[in-house]
């Protein structure tokens, strides 16, 4: 079974992501802080990654950099998806050199097009 | 020496300001999560026609509640992006704005008619400030017209600019009522358009239109209802190809 890291703080809101990811066929596994993903990633390699911008203790950015230092995490497809998706939009190319896919913004991702993003980058 | 009123201002921008942006902020995941959950509801097979225009309503007031708060927090950045005006077609502007609006004026039994010249026509604006002020005012407008009654949205050229407008079908405003609109729509605590509203759609576009080197006029109408308008500078790009 492929497998989805989702880091997201709200845990309502990831427990939501959960659902619709796993109804997909997914294994969904959620954590809250880019310190416990990468514990996460360490034990298990993810197929792609959904993450928000900010993440608790830390931004996005201290992860993507985690993961383009090795091998084997450089390739791990990032899907970011957060609130201040819209602000991050100048970012865009310099995301995408760091492994981001694809970035939705909280404010109009349907449960859907979570899933028809997710489905296509694993 | 500065007088009482300008102390009162200046300690509005400093707290009240910074406050209002950092619960704008705060307020994005629940209405996200609201929105979330009401559309995951929505995906059941065995909803009732009741229960699905219940959820439907929640998702488009937690939208709706979302480029509210999603304007403040752009409204407190705008200075730095003075620098990505564009030009932007018109047509394609207005129905942008409808089509994002539709499901909402569907529910609140509006239709968007659109008024353009026949020919293409660009205007010089900053994207995401104009389209967001063009969803306000037209939020504005699906809040006070009549059910039934439609929602214009036009841009004319005049000299040499483009005058972006919404008109709305609401109740006929009082002479009163408009002097003290008019009068306060430039103060940094405007007043709405109608006495039920907080105004913050209006504050929140009339700071776009600022930024632009512009300002959002109003004027009533004897059979009932504002129009809300901006003007910008038409772009020659088009008149060059």
């Amino acid at each position: 079974m492929k497998s989805v890291l989702l880091i997201e703080d709200d845990m309502w809101l990831a427990d939501s992501y959960k659902d619709v990811i796993e109804s997909k066929g997914f294994e969904c596994n959620v954590v809250v802080t880019a310190e416990e993903a990468i514990g996460m990633i360490d034990t298990k390699t993810p197929d792609v990654i959904v993450a928000d911008i900010m993440l608790g203790d830390r931004t996005v950015i201290t992860l993507l950099h985690e993961l383009q230092s090795y091998d084997d995490t450089q390739k791990i497809p990032v899907i970011i998806c957060s609130s201040i998706a819209k602000s991050a939009a100048h970012l865009q190319d310099q995301l995408h050199e760091y492994g981001v896919v694809e970035i939705l913004d909280k404010a109009t991702v349907t449960p859907e097009s979570l899933a028809v993003t997710v489905e296509e980058y694993t | 020496m500065s007088t009482r009123g300008e102390d009162q201002l200046e300690q509005r921008q400093t707290f009240v300001l910074p406050s209002v942006i950092a619960a704008a902020h705060e307020l994005k995941t629940p209405l996200v999560l609201l929105r979330q959950l009401s559309l995951q509801l929505a995906e059941a097979d065995n909803l009732d026609q009741r229960t699905r225009l219940i959820h439907e309503r929640m998702k488009l007031t937690a939208e709706r509640s979302l480029r509210l708060v999603e304007g403040i927090t752009s409204a407190a950045n705008l200075e730095q992006s003075l620098l990505d005006s564009e030009p932007i077609e018109l047509q394609s502007l207005l129905m942008t704005v409808a089509q994002e609006l539709s499901p909402l004026a569907g529910q609140l039994g509006h239709e968007f008619d659109i008024k353009t010249p026949r020919r293409p026509v660009c205007l010089v604006g900053h994207r995401e400030f104009l389209s967001a002020l063009m969803l306000s005012l037209c939020d504005n407008a699906l809040t006070y017209s009549q059910p039934g009654e439609p929602i214009v949205l036009s841009g004319m050229i005049r000299h040499d600019k483009v005058h972006l407008s919404v008109r709305d079908h609401g109740p006929v405003v009082s002479r009163t009522r408009f002097s003290q609109l008019t009068g306060k729509l430039g103060q940094p605590q405007r007043p709405s358009g109608h006495a039920r509203s907080s105004g913050l759609g209006l504050w929140i576009a009339d700071s776009f239109a600022r930024t632009m080197d512009s300002e959002l006029e109003v004027a009533r109408h004897r059979s009932g209802g504002l129009t809300f308008s901006v003007a910008l500078p038409r772009s020659q790009q088009l008149s060059l190809i």
